[in-house]
C-alpha cells in the first residue's frame, strides 16, 4: 500500500507539471468538443492528433490522447440530452430517458447527473486501474508467445462477437485487417511483401492514413448523405444542481453502472457501446417501475453514463498490461505509444514509470477538469450545435488531410487515405464492422511474430499453444465462443446496435 | 444479386493476395517463411468469402431487397465529388503548396459540392486557408511542401 501511494504521488508530480495539466486540458476539452459534435468521433480525432502529438514529449502527447478518449463519453451526452442524437455511439441509450427528460423540462438535472455520475465513474474506474494494473503487469511478464498468440485468438473473437451486426462479415473485417498488416517488411526476415515495388508501401500501411479515413473520411460522407435538419434544445437549462431525490434515485444506479462498465470494459470487443446497454437492462430489470423507463427516468441515465465512463477505464487495463488494445479507440492509443518509441505492455510500469503513472494520474485531474468544463459551460456546448454542418465539414476533411500527411510529410498517405475512405463508406453502408479491421491491423504484426517465434521455438509443434494452463483456459473460451452461437440459435439474443465509432 | 458484390470482391482479393503469398514462399511449421502467414489469412478471408456468398444466395428476393444498402445516384455523386476533392488535395499539395491547395480544395468543397454563392464560397474558402495556415504551418510547425509559389 505504501508503494501505490508513493507511486500516487510520483504520477501526480508527472501529471501536475503545467506542460502535462496543459495536455490534460487540451486532451478533454477536445474530447467534449468532438463529443458533442455528432459527426467526429474520439476514434477520427486521436488519429488526428497523432502526427501533432509526434513533437510532444512522449507523457504529455499520451496525456492528450487519452483526454480525448475520456473526454469524448462526457460531451457525447449533451448531444443525446439536448438533440435526441447521440454525439457518440456510446451515448446512444441515453437518448432513451435523456430526452424525455429533456423534454419535460428537466434537461438540467439530466445534465447534471451526466457529468457527476460520468465523474464518480471515471475516478472509480481510474482507482480500479490504479489498484489492478500493477498486479496484472507483474502477472503478465511471465506471459510467453504461445500464452499471446492464445490470449490475441480469445481478443479477436471477443471483438468480433460483440462488434455488433453479423458475425462472419466481421469476421471478414479482421481478416482483411490482418490481410492489410501484412504488407511491407516481414518482421522476422524483413523480405518485402505486397510493396508492388513502391518505396511508400514497402514500409507498410500507415497507421494514420488508414484509421482516419476509415473513420473520419467515411463519418464524413455518411453524414452528407444525411438531409434532415437537426432540432436544436431551445430552451434555458436550468437546475444543475440534481435534487435530494435525484441524487437518491441515481446514485445506486451510478454505482451498479460504474462496476458493470469496469469489467465489461476490460473485455475486448466490448469498448465503450455494449456496457451501457448492458447497464441500462440491468437498471430496468432491478427497477420497482420498469415500465417507466423510457419516460424520462433518471437512473436511465446515471446508470448507462456511468458505464461508458468507467468502460474508458477498464479499456486501459489489457493495454498498459498485456499491450492488447481491446477497442479501436485504443488501438489508436497504442499508436500513440508506439510512436514515440514505447512499448505499451507487462514491461511499461518497470521501463516507463513516469509514463505510466503520469498517464494515471491524469486520469483523475482529467475527470475533475470535466466536470468544471460540462457543469458550468453546458450552455456553449450547446451553442456549439447550432453551427451547420455544412461550414463544418471542409474543415474536417483538411483536418483528416492534414493528419494523415504529417506523419510522415508524404502526400501518397493522403491518396491512401482518400482510398481507405472510400472502403469505410462502404463498409458502412454494408454493414461490415471497421473496429474489427482496425484491431487487427495494429495486431496483426505482433500475432504473426508470437505465432511464428512459437513455431520455430516448438519445432513445429502445435502443442506448444496449449502447454500454458493459461493459453489452454484462453482456447477452452474460444472454443465457447465460437460454438456460443449455434446452440444460442434459436434463442433470442440481446441485440446491439453496430458499431460506429467508439 | 448485388448483395454477393462485397464477399465476391473480397473473395477476389483473397485470391489473388494467397496467389502473391504463395509465391513468397511458405516454408515448413517448424520453419514458417514470408509468405506463410499471409497465406493461411488469405485462406480465412476466402473460406469467409465463400459463406457469405452462399448465405446472400439463399436469401429470398424479398429478404434481400430489404436488406439492401440503399445508393442512390446523388449520394454517389456527392461521395465520389469529395473523394476526387480530397485526392486532388494530395496531389496538389507537392505541386502549388499547403496554402494554394488548401484554398482549391476549400474553394472545390463549397463551390462545387456545396453549391454556395461564388462570391461567400470563395470568401469563407480564402479565411478557412488563411486559419489552417495559422494553426497549421505557423502555431504547429507542420512541415509541408513550399510548391511553385514558394509558400
Amino acid at each position: 500500500m505504501g508503494d501505490l501511494f508513493a507511486n500516487l504521488y510520483f504520477g501526480f508530480s508527472v501529471s501536475l507539471e503545467p506542460y502535462n495539466l496543459l495536455a490534460c486540458f487540451m486532451g478533454v476539452f477536445v474530447g467534449t468538443a468532438i463529443g458533442v459534435l455528432p459527426g467526429l468521433g474520439p476514434v477520427a480525432t486521436m488519429s488526428l492528433l497523432l502526427p501533432i502529438t509526434i513533437k510532444m514529449e512522449p507523457t504529455a502527447a499520451i496525456i492528450i490522447m487519452a483526454g480525448v478518449f475520456y473526454g469524448a463519453m462526457y460531451g457525447g451526452s449533451t448531444t443525446s440530452i439536448l438533440l435526441n442524437l447521440p454525439g457518440e455511439a456510446s451515448s446512444v441509450v441515453t437518448t432513451l430517458d435523456g430526452y424525455q427528460m429533456a423534454r419535460q423540462g428537466r434537461a438540467g438535472p439530466a445534465l447534471a447527473i451526466c457529468a457527476w455520475g460520468s465523474f464518480i465513474a471515471g475516478t472509480l474506474g481510474v482507482l480500479g486501474i490504479t489498484l489492478m494494473a500493477p498486479a496484472l503487469a507483474e502477472m503478465a511478464v511471465k506471459i510467453g508467445p504461445p500464452e499471446l498468440v492464445a490470449l490475441l485468438c480469445l481478443s479477436f473473437l471477443l471483438v468480433i462477437q460483440f462488434s455488433g451486426g453479423s458475425r462472419p462479415r466481421a469476421a471478414a473485417s479482421a481478416l482483411l485487417g490482418f490481410l492489410l498488416s501484412t504488407v511491407g517488411l516481414d518482421p522476422v526476415e524483413s523480405t518485402p511483401r505486397y510493396d508492388f515495388g513502391t518505396f511508400t508501401l514497402m514500409d507498410g500501411v500507415g497507421f494514420a492514413p488508414l484509421v482516419i479515413g476509415l473513420f473520419g473520411i467515411s463519418e464524413v460522407l455518411i453524414n452528407l448523405e444525411k438531409s434532415e435538419k437537426m432540432e436544436v434544445f431551445k430552451g434555458r437549462i436550468k437546475g444543475l444542481w440534481p435534487t435530494r431525490q435525484d441524487w437518491r434515485d441515481s446514485a445506486p444506479a451510478i454505482g451498479r453502472g460504474s462496476v458493470v462498465g469496469f469489467f465489461m470494459g476490460i473485455l475486448p470487443g466490448m469498448g465503450t457501446i455494449v456496457p451501457p446497454f448492458l447497464s441500462y437492462s440491468l437498471e430496468r430489470r432491478i427497477s420497482k417501475k420498469p415500465e417507466k423507463f423510457g419516460t424520462g427516468v433518471i437512473e436511465g441515465v446515471a446508470g448507462p453514463e456511468a458505464a461508458n465512463n468507467s468502460a474508458t477505464a477498464g479499456s486501459m487495463i489489457p493495454l498498459l498490461t498485456l499491450g492488447i488494445a481491446p477497442s479501436a479507440a485504443v488501438a489508436v492509443l497504442t499508436a500513440a505509444f508506439l510512436t514515440h518509441g514505447v512499448q505499451p505492455g507487462p514491461l511499461l510500469i518497470t521501463e516507463h514509470p513516469a509514463i505510466f503513472w503520469g498517464v494515471v494520474t491524469s486520469m483523475y485531474t482529467g475527470n475533475a477538469l470535466l466536470l468544471l468544463l460540462n457543469l458550468p459551460l453546458v450552455g456553449m456546448w450547446a451553442r456549439l450545435l447550432t453551427v451547420p454542418y455544412r461550414y463544418l465539414w471542409p474543415m474536417i476533411l483538411l483536418f483528416c488531410g492534414v493528419g494523415a500527411y504529417s506523419v510522415s510529410n508524404n502526400p501518397v498517405d493522403v491518396l491512401l487515405m482518400a482510398v481507405f475512405g472510400l472502403l469505410g463508406y462502404m463498409m458502412r453502408k454494408l454493414n461490415y464492422p471497421g473496429a474489427p479491421l482496425v484491431l487487427a491491423f495494429v495486431l496483426g504484426r505482433l500475432f504473426e511474430e508470437k505465432v511464428r517465434q512459437s513455431l520455430v521455438i516448438s519445432r513445429g509443434s502445435y502443442e506448444t499453444f496449449i502447454a500454458h494452463p493459461l493459453a489452454l483456459l484462453a482456447w477452452i473460451a474460444s472454443a465457447i465462443l465460437l460454438l456460443y452461437p449455434f446452440f444460442m440459435r434459436r434463442k433470442s439474443a440481446p441485440h446491439f446496435p453496430p458499431e460506429e465509432e467508439e | 444479386m448485388r448483395r454477393i458484390a462485397p464477399p465476391a470482391a473480397l473473395l477476389a482479393v483473397s485470391l489473388l493476395m494467397g496467389w502473391f503469398a504463395h509465391r513468397l514462399g511458405l516454408g515448413s511449421v517448424n520453419r514458417p517463411e514470408p509468405g506463410f502467414f499471409p497465406f493461411w489469412i488469405c485462406a480465412g478471408l476466402a473460406a469467409t468469402s465463400l459463406y457469405l456468398m452462399t448465405r446472400h444466395l439463399r436469401q429470398s428476393p424479398e429478404d434481400e431487397a430489404s436488406s439492401e444498402a440503399v445508393f442512390t445516384l446523388a449520394g454517389s455523386r456527392r461521395v465520389l465529388s469529395v473523394m476526387a476533392g480530397t485526392a486532388l488535395f494530395g496531389l496538389l499539395l507537392e505541386v502549388s503548396g499547403f496554402l494554394a491547395a488548401t484554398f482549391i480544395f476549400m474553394a472545390f468543397c463549397w463551390l462545387v459540392i456545396d453549391r454556395q454563392s461564388l462570391l461567400r464560397g470563395l470568401l469563407i474558402s480564402a479565411v478557412a486557408s488563411a486559419a489552417a495556415f495559422a494553426l497549421f504551418v505557423k502555431a504547429l510547425n507542420v512541415h509541408f511542401p513550399r510548391g511553385l509559389l514558394g509558400f
